[in-house]
Parts: structure tokens; sequence; C-alpha cells
């Protein structure tokens, strides 16, 4: 018997596929193993279940990337179980063309305990380092939320108080003097003593139907306005939520002559009406902006995705099951410039078509009482596609 | 979606970003738990001529800013998602080839399934959607295996655990010494590296194969610990539109241990998809 095998260590040697070459006796004895039953085999057997992952997941890309890893623990596993700690050294050399990855092994057993011990220690200071630390954090920014809580408080109280004045005012207010307007343009017009020009009624006419514009304006600022009115969340199917959409939609625009193709929908929780008008607007949109040349199809998907809920905290992280809708038409679209436009109060693409521009600003204004995220890709000629991402749980909703 | 790092400059340094190729078709390898983007080396000069070749590190690995390491944001893989989506943002990419080792797999197809814009394919080296075995699914480990991994990479941290302290890591003095640090584990900070491995481990996307949509290509080793044979025919079976390819490479790491035959099939793929 050489030296070799009577070391008091472990020695192998293997191959990149991990194809054990030789061995000495020493290793081979500890595993309750002969050096043949060693040799052909994969290292891998050798190491315990934990050990093989970090073999896989660092101890080989060490060798591979830097030719050499020290110190290095790893278990061992006997023959019959038994587990053997071991700090090992390998390095890689090519030898007669072929790369070997020579490697020794110290059995650390009582150091093992004592580094346990050290480990636990360190793990413990560390814990309470970190707990202090995490503590004073949380206080700090607890202050600093707080603070900003009561600025935001005070504003969202202000605009709160401009909005009840506001919803007063064109309910109240604005409808007294419009309605004036109207009734005495009529009176002007029905007047048979009148003495008007021709030239005149035609001015009178067109004050009124100015006046009936500022009326349908008014009514739909207050439609704007009264959305926020629902308090009460539920869940809600979303399947039988787009049906009514629809039903509603055809009737509005006496047009039922197209097709809707629906993916399976989850429930989510939300406000229920505010959900039904937004899948309204959505089709109605989509019949009034259908192209005539073509059958109008409406395709609504769905996939539910992890998304961070903290859209305006920075540095949070959150994530959290969204349901991610999309709500295609192949209408008559628009141009890509238009994407964020379209959703603005009483903006309108095509000035001349009917309605005050309110539809898709509402959709969005429903989106973000849900704390969702809306936006549209559209192409002249081709359709829209509206991607609306809402959370399925209440706890995100603002207010 | 919003992110401190929407400026790409800061995402190029954050990631530690790298880009080489002279081609236009972009690539983009995603390293795997336990190592940097280093561990792409033998592959990549294959594809140099043909694509444009983007290489990065995740948040807490190799030389990326530690500054940006966010606890929150890491503790499961949408954090490591939204690394790859912030990458290919600043860097305005469109259907990228996207390789992934390991639990970078996941990360992968997290990213297609969020933002399927992005990508035209997914090239999956060693996937695993589900680590631990759980009823009716044989992952391959119990949690304790798991905790007894945590524990030899505590063990193997002991030692120099006395340089980890911040102030030194900031000591711009001894750049020679985060360096090495780096190289020998790939990542700097045990705690960043226990956090990645809690969330590779202990993750479970397994309802979420069935909704990504980008065609992809499972390469499964023979004799794999970390992603056995079962698991590839799982990914298999729950990715529609995936080709599976079973290695003669065995281990978890072909792209290192077995380059010529990872290249061949990454390349009979794409000419297949793609074209020569």
């Amino acid at each position: 018997m050489n030296a070799f095998d009577l070391l008091p260590c472990g020695y192998l040697s293997f191959r990149d596929d991990g194809i054990i070459t030789s061995c000495n006796r020493s290793l081979a004895a500890w595993l309750g193993y002969s050096k043949n039953d060693v040799t052909g085999e994969s290292i891998e057997k050798l190491f315990t279940l934990a050990t093989r992952i970090f073999y896989n997941t660092h101890f080989f890309p060490l060798i591979k990337l830097h030719a050499k890893a020290h110190e290095i623990f790893l278990s061992l596993k006997h023959k019959n179980g038994g587990e053997i700690p071991v700090l090992a050294n390998a390095e890689r050399t090519v030898t007669n063309g072929m790369n070997i990855i020579h490697c020794v092994f110290m059995q650390v057993q009582q150091r093992k305990k004592y580094e346990q011990e050290i480990l636990d220690a360190k793990r413990d200071a560390e814990k309470a380092l970190s707990e202090n630390k995490h503590l004073h954090d949380l206080t700090e920014s607890l202050e600093q939320h707080a603070i900003q809580l009561e600025k935001q408080y005070r504003s969202q109280l202000a605009v709160n108080e401009n909005l009840v004045q506001f919803n007063k005012l064109i309910s109240h207010d604005l409808q007294e003097p419009i309605r004036k307007i109207q009734l005495f343009v009529d009176l002007m017009m029905l007047d048979k003593d009148s003495t008007l020009s021709d030239r005149s009624k035609t001015l009178a006419s067109k004050v009124d139907t100015a006046a009936k514009k500022l009326k349908s304006i008014t009514a739909s600022l207050q439609r704007y306005i009264v959305v926020d009115s629902e308090r009460t969340h539920t869940q809600v199917d979303l399947n039988a939520v787009i049906s009514n959409a629809r039903a509603s939609a055809s009737s509005n625009r006496s047009f039922d002559d197209f097709d809707m193709v629906v993916a399976p929908m989850p429930l989510i929780e939300g406000y229920k009406n505010q959900l039904e008008l937004m899948f309204f607007h959505l089709i109605d949109n989509a019949i009034q902006f259908r192209d005539p040349e073509r059958r109008l199809v409406i395709t609504i998907e769905c996939i539910i995705v992890d998304e961070n809920i903290f859209r305006i905290s920075k540095e949070r992280y959150k994530y959290t099951e969204h349901v991610k809708i999309s709500f295609t038409d192949n209408g008559t679209g628009f141009s890509a410039q238009y994407k964020d436009y379209v959703f603005e109060l009483f903006k309108k693409i095509d000035g001349t078509s009917p309605g005050a521009g309110i539809g898709l600003s509402l959709v969005k204004k429903i989106v973000n009482n849900h704390a969702g995220d809306i936006a549209v890709e559209a192409a002249p000629g081709k359709g829209a596609t509206f991607v609306i991402q809402l959370p399925l749980s209440i706890q995100w909703f603002p207010g | 979606m919003l992110t401190n790092y929407s400026v790409k400059e800061n995402v190029i340094t954050r990631n530690n970003v790298t880009t080489l190729g002279s081609g236009s078709k972009p690539m983009l390898f995603a390293h795997g738990f336990g190592c940097d983007q280093n561990m792409w080396r033998f592959i990549t000069t294959a594809f140099e001529n043909h694509y444009k070749i983007i290489l990065f590190d995740y948040v807490g690995a190799g030389k990326s800013d530690l500054r940006a390491y966010n606890r929150e944001r890491y503790s499961d893989l949408n954090g490591y998602t939204q690394d790859v989506l912030d990458i290919c943002e600043a860097l305005d990419l469109k259907d990228v080839i996207f390789v992934g080792h390991s639990v970078s797999s996941i990360i992968g197809a997290l990213a297609a399934l969020k933002k399927p814009q992005y990508f035209s394919d997914l090239i999956l080296i060693g996937p695993s959607p589900c680590y631990i075995n759980e009823a009716g699914y044989s992952g391959g480990f119990e949690r304790k295996d798991i905790e007894e991994l945590l524990d030899t990479m505590d063990k193997n941290y002991i030692g120099w655990a006395n340089f980890m302290a911040p102030a030194i890591m900031k000591n711009t003095d001894k750049p020679e010494l985060a360096q090495e640090l780096t190289e020998s584990f790939c990542s700097t900070d045990p705690q960043i590296a226990r956090q990645f491995a809690t969330a590779t481990f202990f993750s479970d996307n397994r309802k979420d194969l069935p909704k990504v949509k980008t065609p992809s290509l499972i390469m499964q080793c023979s004799d794999d610990l970390i992603a056995p044979y079962a698991v590839g025919e799982y990914m298999h079976a729950h990715l529609a539109g995936s080709t599976l390819k079973i290695m003669k490479a065995t281990g978890h790491c072909p792209h290192m241990s077995h380059p010529e035959e990872t290249i061949a099939l990454m390349q009979a793929y794409l000419e297949e998809r793609h074209g020569a």
C-alpha cells in the first residue's frame, strides 16, 4: 500500500461530468466503500442531498469558472446513510488533454460543532441587530407616513368640499339659468306678436341648440361625479356583469348584430354597478365606432397575474393577484397618438360624433376606484385593445 | 408599471448589463441561483455573430448595484421578474430570445406572461415550476432538504462573515475585497443569497405555466438532481407550444459542463423557429 492511500485525508479526482476517475483508500474507507466501488461512479453519489444541490449551484460553477475552490464546507454520505462533514479544496487541471478536478477532503467533526455554535450565536446577534434596525426604521417611516397622511387627508378634505360644492352647482344652481334660457327662447319663438327678423330667429334657434348642449354636458358631469357614490362592494361575478352590460349597450344603440367572445371571468371584489357601467361604456364605444365594412366582433380575454400593488409609494413592493382583462374590438380604431387623450374628460377624436365624450373617462375613473390600471393599444382601421388590470381583493381600494 | 429605475442608465448600472455580438435579434441570458452572468461565457461566443447578446446580473448577484437591493422586492420571484422587464424596457427590446438557467426559466416565463410583447422565444435550461414535493406532484425535495441547503450555504459563508459588514463593503480603499467575495460565490451578501435561495426553492408557479403563450424550448439534462426528468415532462405537458429536448449532458449546468451539446440544441431550435 502506498503513502497516497494512507494519507490522513480523503482524495479523489473527477471529470466535468462528475464521474470519479480515482480516489484514495482513506476516502473510500470513511464512506464504507472500497476504491473500486467509488471509481467510475458520479461524485454526487457521495454527497448528502443538500450538498448535491450546493454542488450543482455553487461548487461546480465555482471550479468551472475559477479553476479552483478552496475551504468549501460539504457533507459526505456514508454507505449506511451517516453524514461526514468535510472541508474541501478542489483544483481543475488539464492532464493529457483531459480536464480533471482534484479534490482533497479534511474531516471537520469537532470543528463543525464549534462552528455551529459560532454560527448560532452570529445568527442570534444578527437577528437581534436586524430586528432592532428594522424597528428603528419602522418608527422613522411611521412618523413620516403620519405626516404625509395628515397632509393628504387635509388636501383630500378640501377636494371633497370642492366636489360637494361643484356637484351642487351643477345639479341645482346651473340648471335653473339653463332652464330659463331655454324657456325664454321658446317664448320668444312662440310669440305671435313678434317682429323678429329671420336672421334673429336663426340666432335664437342657435341659442336654443347651445343651451341643449350645455344641459347635456352638465348631465354628463353629474353622471361622472355620481359614480363615486356607490359605497358598498361585493363579490362581483364579471361574467354576469359583462352579459348585463351587453344587453344595456345593445338596447342603448338599438344594435345587436355583433359577436362577443368572452373567456370565463373570475369573481372579483368590487363595486358592481360601476363595473357594469365600465363594460357598458366599452361595449357602447365598440358599437358606436364599429367598422361598417365588417361584422363587429368583441373579444374579452383574461389571465390572473401577480402585480405590485404599490404604484405611488417608491421602493415598496407587495405582489398580489390581479385580473388582467384584454378587451378587443375590430372597429375603426384610432391612431396611437390618441392613447392617453381618449381617456380625458369631454375629449373626442371625432368631433362630429354624437355624445359628450364621457364614456372612456368614466371607464378610467372606475378602474381607478378599483385601484387598477388601464391602457389602450389601437391602430386606424384595425380596432382597439383595452388592457385593464384590477386587483382581486378589496383591501387595496382607495378610500 | 412604475419603477424607480425607469431611467435607462440606472438599470444598466444596477443590473450590470453588458451587450456584445454583431447581430440585431436580441438574446437575453439570465443566470440561475448561485451564479452570475459569467456562467454563460462558454456558450455566448457561438451566437455572437448572429445575435445581439445581452448579459446581466440580478440585483444582489455578481457585480450588480447592491444598494438597489430591496428585501421586499426580492422576497419572491416577481421582483426578479421585474429586473428582466426593466432591462427589456430600458434597452427597448422586442422579440427577445430569452435564455434562462434553472430558476431563471420560471422568471422568464413570468416575464413573458406579464409582457408577452417583449419575447419571441423562451429557452429554458433545467426548469422547474416547483421544487418541493406536493400532493400529486414530485418536485424532488422536501422542505427539510432546502433547510439543510441553507445551512450548508451559511457554513460556507462563515469564513468571511466578518467582512460582510456593510461599512466594509462600501470601503472604496479596498475594492479588491468586494471583488474577491463576488468571485467566490457570485454574491457578496449571505443574506441576499439566502433570500434568493428561499425565493427560488420555495416558489410554486405551476398555476402560471398554462397561461404562457410564448413558444419555448425545454432543455432537460439526464440525471439532474435539481430538475429531474419528471419535472421536465411536467413543464412540457403544461407549457403550450413547448419543445422538450432530453440532453446527454448530466447534472444541472449543461451550459458549463457540456457547452457543445447545449449550443447545438439551441441552434437547431432557433433554426427551426426562425430559419438559418
